[in-house]
């Protein structure tokens, strides 16, 4: 890389931090001129061909990306535009997980337990709690991300601004270190579910090691792969932490990870609940349509989400790998 | 000394960000960008920071005060700013309540010293 294309990525650096943070409406225009602020500053000051270290005065001096970000018009904010994101990309992936989930299992309570109620009864239990669960998932995601926003005004003094050590371009919108911590809480979770499922040799509603009641059995090599996936998920998520950006590698390993982790879902919970309902409820299977068809459905359609999103996450991560290669 | 010199600089920050629009809308008559802007301050005895000018120009743009456009023809786009008829209008007022703060500031620290003497 040639010291022009060094010079422009450490702008690009910076600007990206402070646009960030910036509404999406302005974002474009904001960068725009900073671009042409900084290069215009670098011109007279160091001319054409500015070092790094030059560049990094001129970096220092324009200030923290953060609170430039703030001097574009900060206002108070329950959840601030730093935050807003992260916590907007949580919600909606809430909004999804959590009825689904609340959905399944509840319909696993109904058919492991031996309640006797009748389907309409049992479909407006399950709503009523999917619909319960969303809103205390949105609540609870509010409520902390509105805690953060404002205790970060109490934290100490925050470290002195250092171009140096300005995180490396990213494209789209960055690492959301928030939604990853959460994202790595509920696989966390999730692994510890399957472990317990693993000791009581299948799925049950009752979390009881002594008694854990009416057990659907299922092989254990699917809920084995279903566990290892989950720790998977979680190792890469912190690994990413760490680094603080994605690679095309952990991206690859991401996706592959989440896609067998679907696939053993399929396996270890949604097949051997379908083969629950026939043996035990004849009369329910037949009269749902397409009940054969329900769990595989539900599980391509969210892999094939994953494979787009996860796809379309790895198309950029190329497009500013190369950006970078040629300059 | 240090705690000294903080408290001042603090305050003299204070005393200068009640200026500071009044001076950026001083210099816009003509259109300018913002490097030309802070060089131009600089050079007329204000040092303002890039982090205070930049977000300044964009948020007195919002308030109606400021037109602007992106000049391609040049090097590099730039983004010029002016005042608009409005902005005119404000800036009119401002340095005539300017004016009259500056009197009567003269009037109040005289009159401090004269009775400072007198006793």
């Amino acid at each position: 890389m040639n010291n022009n294309s060094k010079v422009n990525e450490w702008v690009a650096r910076y600007v990206q931090q402070v646009g960030r943070q910036m509404p999406e409406a302005e974002r474009d225009e904001i960068e725009k001129e900073l671009h042409s602020q900084i290069a215009d500053q670098l011109d007279d000051r160091f001319g054409s061909e500015p070092s790094e270290a030059q560049v990094h005065t001129v970096l220092r001096e324009m200030g923290d990306p953060r609170k430039l970000a703030q001097n574009y018009g900060s206002k108070q904010y329950l959840v601030g535009p730093e935050l807003y994101p992260s916590m907007m990309r949580l919600l909606h992936t809430g909004w999804g997980v959590v009825p689904t989930l609340m959905i399944i299992f509840s319909l696993f309570e109904a058919v492991a337990g031996s309640s006797g109620k009748s389907m309409i009864s049992m479909g407006i239990q399950a709503a009523a709690q999917a619909l319960q669960a969303t809103l205390t998932f949105t609540a609870i995601t509010v409520l902390i991300f509105a805690v953060l926003q404002h205790s970060g005004a109490t934290l100490g003094k925050p470290a002195a601004f250092d171009p140096a050590a300005l995180p490396p371009l990213e494209a789209g919108r960055g690492l959301d270190r928030i939604e990853m911590i959460m994202e790595s809480a509920f696989g966390a979770i999730t692994a510890f579910a399957t472990l317990y499922f693993l000791w009581v040799g299948g799925l049950t509603t009752r979390f009881d090691l002594v008694n854990p009641g009416a057990v659907i059995a299922v092989p254990a090599q699917w809920l084995l792969g279903f566990l290892l996936c989950s720790i998977g998920m979680v190792g890469v998520n912190l690994w990413v932490l760490r680094r603080g950006y994605w690679t095309l590698l952990t991206r690859l390993l991401m996706i592959v990870l989440e896609i067998a982790d679907m696939l053993f879902f399929y396996l270890a919970i949604l097949r051997p609940l379908l083969e629950h309902v026939h043996r035990n409820y004849p009369e329910l299977a037949s009269k749902v349509m397409f009940i054969d068809y329900i769990p595989l459905m539900i599980a391509l359609v969210i892999m094939l989400t994953l494979v787009l999103t996860h796809g379309r996450q790895i198309m950029r991560t190329l497009h500013v790998q190369r950006a970078k290669k040629f300059g | 000394m240090n705690e000294l010199e903080d408290h001042i600089n603090s305050l003299k920050q204070e005393l200068r960000r009640g200026v500071v629009v009044l001076a950026v809308l001083g210099q816009l008559s003509q259109p300018r960008y913002g490097y030309d802007l802070i060089r131009l301050l600089g050079e007329r005895g204000l040092d303002l920071e890039e982090g205070t000018l930049y977000p300044l120009l964009r948020r007195l743009e919002k308030q109606g005060l400021l037109q602007s456009n992106w000049e391609i023809t040049e090097a590099r786009p730039r983004k010029y700013y002016q005042l608009n008829d409005y902005g005119r209008s404000v800036l009119a007022s401002m340095l005539a309540e300017w004016h009259s703060t500056v009197r009567v500031m003269e009037q109040l620290m005289s009159a401090e010293q004269e009775q400072e003497q007198e006793s």
